[in-house]
């Protein structure tokens, strides 16, 4: 292809003029974003489309102007965002990107996990490439939940940062984010809070 | 990547009518001169530009051929096989089908 | 966590239920949800105007009941015909006698997700409360792939539901999102469904967020296709199929035929000893019943093909099938589905008809629909044999062939070819325009399930119940009524049974008809008899058979072959000559093959055409076309036999 393509996709947040665009071919971060976006998305922001730019690791939120409807700017708020994504050299992960994103995915992905099978995880600490994490509850004690979970952790972090890695720690005080898994009563459809769902696996 | 153009005397370009069974070709481009509706029944099918398609069989006459592409597999004849250009496609087989 | 604009998903509820439309691509267990959602409530339907169908049907769920609407499978919104226009305006509220869907549910196979995902790109643009169900997970799964429904679910916006159709797992999971349908989300931003490079980006986006890993290609199917697309040996297994079809008609068919036949007659006869004798016996003896029982007897030969049918649909090999026989339905303009149709209507044109709905292309559809009943069906074949046994002697040898099974197999071809170049006429004049490019998809093998089969079958089987048998009983009680009346008491008082009969007919409404049209039919050699024949066998063609014997039998009761063989023109310039010389033989085969006289036909014609304009200009063309032959066939004929 002449052009490459830049996979993105929009994720609506709690509010509904803030939406995140989720950059899976992207594992650097967009934390610059805000203080050096691209010629198109800073005109966004001149001409008062857009009221703030925010950026992660593999995602840019941008957040609408009060009185704009997104029906009316997505299009162009899209293309600015790809313009910025495709125009920007990627940049290696520092620790605070590393931060974030640990608790984004422990957040989302693996503290459910856990919470189905009756424990929490948390993060006690980030230090370089390396994230530690202390496993209470059900999972504290059992070999074969503490190695899944903490593979998925890995794996996941290491499509964004190839040297990452969780090791597990017995601490005790809560330095990190913690996140309780959520309960037995685990909604199937996670972003749907008014959707009731069923708990359990299908797997 | 080269994108083969119409010009006034290029060579006859390799389409997916000329890809033999078992190999793999990347769709470079659907012709332009087709009429649009055929060529967005053949996007929705899969047939987009960029797309990755393996040939799998061909029928005992010659047409309708068999492609794999997008995960499914569609067969089409061998007209609309020649409209869909191709750009590099590997010339070794990937895994004998027949 | 996303959640979408809190006004902008709620659905009015007061006052009718909810409609929810099943939207997805073909071969993706779309129907096969919907039935198992809705039961036995759906009914199918047309759209106004053209030849799509749409099912509807309820389903409950915990909160009250949801009306589906099963859309015809589809894989793309941007229509690319007529037929597809209606949906899309169905869809979006333009259609005026059907109200937009209230939500959509959008069903993906998910073994071809990177495909389906474009149509749900154009779904969620619409702008709709819209929900996913995804199907085939264990075929996902068990061909090594994998997906993770949550990341899907938030990549895409909307709430995602895994299922096993076929097996019925996740349909309870299906009825309580259905269930909770008033707070599906509506997409805050469409996606890029336009842009071909956005949409690839956002395609592998979601893919991505879903952790979706392809499945590997089916083994099984492959090494299936290894056999059954073979030049060689997919030929043999196909005719072996098709031979298959044809034992099924033929041996196991028509000896239950035979039986409903029998049955029918019995309680006819039974009918007229309690009712006495007079019009009242007669007409419950010989309409009604006959009636019901000629409508029951196409039964046997309707549920075994469609069972066939059905079986192999669901298999997966039609299209198989297609495959082997496009290049050669590609002569006559058609493609290669159109085939099992052919073949179907060599028993029945009914089913034949109605197996023309897997075709996607309307124009294809229609000059199929149009040529298949040229097609040889089993009810010529009394006819023919009839008609064989006059003008070929039982005994005659073409080399080691009987001269009479020849001369059948040489009425088959003629029918076959008919319908092809027929065809080849209609895509060439009248269906011209709206072109649909051709393609067809190889669905893996799957094992079918067997409600699945029964519901196949039953749904056809019970619409040509209600509406062609309505339609059949209708026409054989007028028919009754032209052939009986006027009723003659006085004239056929001293007359015996068979005579009394004959003159009864003779002298009747149906009579007079005849000898109306006589002049017609004249150069083909058809004397007034005959043409009363033709009259009767417009309900079925195998009245003729049955008429001719009343005549016959009127002449001779002992032996009413031989009568047949010597009867001769009552008037005219042939007067005392024998009708049934071999031009006329062969002009009245000639114009049994290609002529329409089945009632059932043109009323299945009707259904699935959704119009009275194609079945007109069925009869009419037939009509001509048998005229025009039967007389070239008379004259040829005659100059060889002089």
């Amino acid at each position: 292809m002449t052009t490459p393509v830049v996979s993105l996709h929009p994720e609506v947040q709690a509010d509904p003029d803030v939406v995140r665009w989720v950059l899976t071919g992207r594992t650097d971060s967009f934390t610059e974003v805000a203080r050096s976006p691209g010629a198109a998305l800073a005109a966004l922001v001149r001409d008062g489309v857009l009221v703030g730019l925010a950026g992660g690791v593999g995602w840019i939120e941008t957040t609408l102007a009060p009185g704009g409807s997104w029906r009316d700017a997505a299009a162009t708020v899209r293309r600015a965002v790809t313009d910025h994504v495709a125009g920007t050299a990627p940049r290696e992960l520092t620790e605070d990107d590393l931060r974030d994103l640990a608790e984004t995915v422990l957040e989302r992905d693996v503290a459910p996990l856990a919470g189905a099978h009756g424990g929490r995880i948390r993060i006690v600490r980030v230090a370089g490439h390396t994230v530690s994490v202390a496993l209470d509850g059900a999972c504290h004690g059992c070999p074969a939940a503490r190695s899944t979970l903490q593979d998925r952790f890995q794996t996941t972090l290491r499509r964004h940062d190839p040297r990452a890695m969780v090791v597990e720690t017995a601490g005790s005080a809560a330095t990190a984010a913690t996140a309780d898994g959520v309960g037995a009563g685990a909604v199937s459809w996670l972003p749907f809070p008014r959707l009731r769902g069923r708990a359990g696996s299908r797997r | 990547m080269k994108r083969s153009k119409q010009g006034a005397a290029t060579p006859s370009p390799v389409t997916l009518c000329d890809v033999k069974p078992g190999e793999i070709a990347c769709i470079a481009l659907v012709e332009d001169a087709l009429d649009p509706v055929v060529r967005r029944r053949l996007g929705a099918l899969g047939f987009r530009e960029g797309e990755q398609v393996t040939c799998l069989r061909r029928a005992p006459m010659g047409s309708p051929i068999l492609f794999r592409v997008c995960g499914a597999e569609v067969c089409l004849r061998k007209e609309q096989a020649r409209s869909v250009r191709i750009g590099e496609w590997s010339p070794a087989p990937v895994a004998s089908v027949s | 966590m996303s959640c979408h604009g809190p006004g902008e998903g709620d659905v009015a509820t007061l006052g009718r239920t909810t409609e929810v439309a099943l939207l997805g691509s073909p071969n993706t267990g779309k129907s096969s949800l919907f039935n198992r959602l809705t039961g036995l409530s759906a009914a199918t339907g047309n759209y106004p105007g053209v030849t799509v169908t749409r099912s509807r049907g309820t389903a409950r769920t915990s909160s009250g009941s949801v009306t589906v609407t099963d859309l015809p499978g589809t894989y793309s919104l941007e229509p690319a015909s007529p037929d597809e226009d209606v949906v899309l305006d169905h869809l979006t509220g333009r259609q005026e006698s059907e109200t937009a869907p209230d939500a959509l549910l959008v069903v993906m196979d998910s073994t071809t997700l990177y495909r389906s995902l474009a149509l749900c790109a154009e779904a969620l643009a619409l702008g709709r409360p819209t929900a996913v169900v995804l199907t085939m997970v264990d075929e996902l799964r068990a061909r090594g792939g994998d997906l993770d429904v949550t990341g899907l679910s938030r990549a895409l916006g909307v709430p995602v539901v895994e299922t096993v159709a076929h097996r019925g797992r996740g349909l309870e999971d299906v009825r309580e999102l259905l269930g909770e349908v008033a707070s599906w989300p509506v997409a805050l931003i469409a996606p890029p469904h336009d842009d071909a490079a956005q949409l690839s980006g956002w395609i592998r986006s979601v893919l991505d967020s879903a952790r979706y890993r392809s499945p590997r290609s089916s083994v099984a199917t492959s090494r299936i296709d290894a056999v059954l697309l073979h030049p060689v040996w997919g030929a043999l297994v196909f005719l072996a199929v098709m031979f298959c079809f044809f034992q099924v008609i033929f041996t196991v068919a028509a000896p239950i035929q035979d039986a409903i036949q029998a049955v029918f007659d019995h309680w006819g006869e039974v009918a007229a000893n309690t009712l006495g004798s007079g019009f009242l016996a007669d007409f419950v003896g010989t309409a009604l019943i006959g009636g019901v029982g000629g409508v029951l007897v196409f039964l046997p030969q309707i549920l075994l093909l469609y069972l066939m049918i059905s079986v192999l649909e669901s298999v997966g090999y039609m299209s198989r099938a297609a495959f082997l026989m496009d290049r050669i339905m590609a002569r006559s303009g058609l493609d290669g589905r159109a085939f099992v149709a052919m073949l179907s209507s060599t028993a029945c044109a009914v089913p034949g008809i109605m197996a023309t709905r897997t075709m996607p292309s309307s124009r294809d559809r229609i000059a199929t629909i149009m040529s298949a009943p040229l097609m040889t069906c089993s009810a010529r074949l009394p006819v023919y044999l009839l008609l064989i046994s006059l003008l070929v002697p039982a005994e005659a040898r073409l080399g080691p062939f009987s001269m009479q099974g020849a001369a059948l197999f040489g009425m088959y071809l003629l029918g076959g070819l008919a319908s092809l170049v027929v065809a080849r006429v209609f895509k060439a004049t009248l269906l011209r325009h709206g072109a649909l490019p051709f393609y067809l998809e190889m669905p893996p093998y799957r094992l079918p399930t067997p409600r699945g089969i029964l519901r196949a079958v039953w749904t056809p089987v019970w619409m040509f119940l209600r509406k062609v048998g309505t339609i059949i009983l209708v026409v054989t009680a007028v028919l009754w009524v032209l052939i009986n009346f006027p009723a003659r008491e006085a004239e056929t008082a001293h007359m015996d049974e068979a005579q009394a009969q004959s003159y009864v007919m003779e002298n009747s409404f149906a009579g007079a008809a005849g000898k109306a049209v006589e002049p017609v039919f004249e150069p083909l050699g058809f004397d007034w008899r005959v043409d009363i024949g033709l009259i009767a066998s417009f309900a079925a063609r195998e009245v003729f058979v049955s008429t001719m014997g009343q005549v016959a039998a009127a002449e001779d009761p002992e032996d009413p072959g031989a009568a047949l063989q010597q009867l001769t023109y009552t008037h005219g310039p042939h007067q005392g000559e024998p009708v049934f010389t071999p031009p006329t033989i062969v002009a009245l085969m000639i114009f049994f093959a290609f002529a329409m006289q089945c009632v059932s036909t043109l009323a299945t014609m009707r259904r699935e055409t959704n119009s009275w304009k194609w079945p007109a200009i069925a009869v009419a063309y037939m009509f001509v076309l048998a005229y025009g032959a039967a007389w070239i066939g008379h004259e040829i004929t005659a100059a060889v036999t002089r």
